[in-house]
Order: C-alpha cells, then structure tokens, then sequence
C-alpha cells in the first residue's frame, strides 16, 4: 500500500472510530428514560414529596451519564489529537 | 422598567445587530480551541520546556478564573455588609436565603456531623457554577478545562482520605480495602483513584459538550445568530452551569459521607 493511502485509511478509520465511541450514548439514555419514568411515577404516587424525588432523580442521572461521558471524551481525544494519523505524519 | 427605556434597549440592541452585520467577519471554518496560553512565567530565569516545575503557564482558564474570584469576593462582601439581627434591606433576605439554602443542602445530604463542611461545599459551588457562566459572556468558560475541575475532585477525594482517617484509625482505614471480602483489595484500590477521576469527568464533559454545541450553532448560523442561540443558552449554559455545579457539590457530600467509617459500623 502507497503511504499516502495509507494515512488516509489511518485518517478515516480514526474519524469513524470517534463516531463509533459515540454510540456508547445508546445506553445512558435508555438508562437515564428509565430513571426519568420511575420519577414521574413516583411523583404521581407521592406528590409531596417531588422535591426529594427531583433530587435523588438528578443524581442518578449523573451517576447514569459516566460512560456517555467518557465514550464522549474519547471521542473528542481521538477527533482532535488524532493520536495515529498525527504520528504518522498526516 | 418604564416603557421608554424598553425601546431605548431595544434599539440599542438593534444597532449592535446590524454593526454586527456590517463589521464582523465570518468565521472560515469551525475549530474547537483547547485553553490558550497566555504568558508563560519562568522562575529563576530558566527557560523551560513542558511540563517542567521551573515554570508555569498562565492559561485562559486561570485568567478567567481570576475575573471569577474577583467578582465573587466583592459581591459576598458586598452581601455580607451591615449585617443586622432583623432583616430590614433585600440584600440582607437575600443573603440569608443563600446561606440557607447551603446549609439546608449540607444538612439534607450529610446530616448535622458534617454541617462544618458547608464553606467548602458552597465555595465550590459558587465557584463552580459562575466559572460555567462565565461562557455566556463569550469567554471560554475554566470548567471546560480539565485542569480546573480536577483541582476541585482532587481536593475533595483528599478531604475524603482524611476524614476516613479521622473517623476510622489507619488499621480501621486499611481493613476497608479488603471489604467485603479479602479478594476485592485490587478493585477497592482501584476505585480509590477513579472516583476523583469520574468525579471530574462529568463536569468537565458536561460543559464542554455545552461549549462546544453552542460554539457550533454561533458558527453555523454566522450572521443571523440573533435570538435562536440565547434559547439554547438557557439550556446548555444557564441550566447546564447550575444542574453541573448541584451534581458536583452533591456527589463530593456523598463521598464525603460514605467515608465515613463510624456510621459503617453501626449497621
């Protein structure tokens, strides 16, 4: 393979592996609807106590977001630092 | 406001607009900036290379932050003057409305033992919440530097190590690697360093996905980025900052309380 070619798959493959990572979001979402629709029933259960609720629903969130994150910033690493087209000069 | 001074805004508003419109440039293409340097200090004279200790950066973000510590000091000292012990001004119901609402968090979250921990949660709060802020007005924003929530996750896992320390003794402290059983001291060493690690990542990734959504829709819509950005503004700038900050200050308090190993033994 020509080098040239070679540093555009390089190129390429590491642009769509950032999209890829990006995938990883599939799961926090459906884990943060999960969290988001056992709050709004509970709120309907106990309306009172929808401060509380609201809360610890808040919380859970961020705690279901980690991975989403990381994948997000890996992705960004990958898109900007170009970590092995760089070092191979493209 | 008086129905005159609306208009006055307004067209004040309007003629920013269309100077906008005449004078700016657009922007050729789209790129995200990490923080910039601004000046690089060298101590001793000694000229420097990367990541040396002889000298340190003066970045974007410590700038930024500086212009953040200003403000938040003249405005708590501006809050915490003529204190009286009946409310009589705004400003006095308006100060003991935030103080409480500080301690009520830190008494909800940890209990009455660790209400003494309510100065460190609301500084970073604050901190915290007007660095994000600091993105509305066009400068790029300390929190969507590592560099900068890492300080405060590693500040908070310290203070998580010591009050093990303080409620639990070194032996006590050491048997809680191996629990529950013996085989987890690899997993529970581990955590010890990714939870800093997690801690800061949320928030660092949070707003920076702020940052850089935002940063997208002022390019792409280049001279008719009017109204149309302010309304995701509240979203990803205003909520995010305030949604990021509450999260990080909950969390560090949550830390703070599952260290505590005199409450394990209870159970």
């Amino acid at each position: 393979m020509e080098l040239e070619t070679l540093k555009a798959t390089v190129l390429a493959a590491e642009v769509m592996g950032s999209g890829i990572a990006m995938l990883a979001n599939i799961g926090p979402g459906i884990g943060e609807g999960f969290i988001g629709a056992k709050a709004v029933e509970a709120v309907g259960r106990q309306p009172e106590a929808a401060g509380v609720i609201t809360r610890t629903m808040i919380i859970g969130d961020a705690i279901c977001e980690t991975s989403g994150i990381y994948a997000f910033i890996f992705a960004l690493m990958v898109m900007f630092t170009r970590p092995f087209s760089s070092s191979l000069g493209a | 406001m008086k129905k005159a001074s609306v208009w006055v805004i307004f067209f004040i508003a309007l003629a920013f607009y269309i100077a906008g419109l005449i004078f700016a440039t657009p922007s050729e293409d789209f790129s995200v900036d990490g923080a910039q340097v601004v000046k690089e200090i060298e101590l001793f004279g000694i000229s420097s290379e990367p990541l040396s200790l002889l000298s340190f950066n003066i970045t974007t973000s410590v700038t930024v932050q500086f212009l953040v510590v200003v403000f938040l000091g003249l405005l708590f000292f501006f809050l915490g003057r003529n204190l009286k012990v009946r409310p009589e001004s705004k400003k006095q119901m308006f100060t003991e409305w935030v103080v409480g609402f500080f301690n009520n968090m830190a008494k909800d979250s940890m209990g009455e033992k660790y209400i003494s921990y309510t100065p460190f949660i609301a500084a970073v709060f604050c901190f915290s919440m007007f660095s994000s802020l600091m993105g509305t007005l066009g400068m790029r924003g300390p929190t969507a530097d590592i560099s900068v929530v890492a300080t405060w996750a590693l500040m908070t896992a310290v203070i998580v190590q010591r009050n093990k320390l303080k409620t639990g003794g070194i032996l006590r402290t050491a048997k809680s690697l191996f629990e529950p059983v013996a085989p987890m001291l690899p997993l529970n060493i581990l955590s010890e360093f990714t939870t800093p690690l997690t801690h800061s990542f949320r928030h660092f990734g949070n707003i920076l996905a702020g940052t850089i959504i935002m940063s997208i829709f002022y390019w792409a819509m280049g001279y008719f980025a009017f109204v149309v950005p302010a309304i995701f503004s509240l979203y990803f700038d205003l909520f995010g900052a305030f949604i990021q900050a509450f999260i990080f200050v909950t969390l560090a308090m949550v830390y703070l309380v599952m260290s505590d190993l005199s409450l394990q033994e209870k159970k």
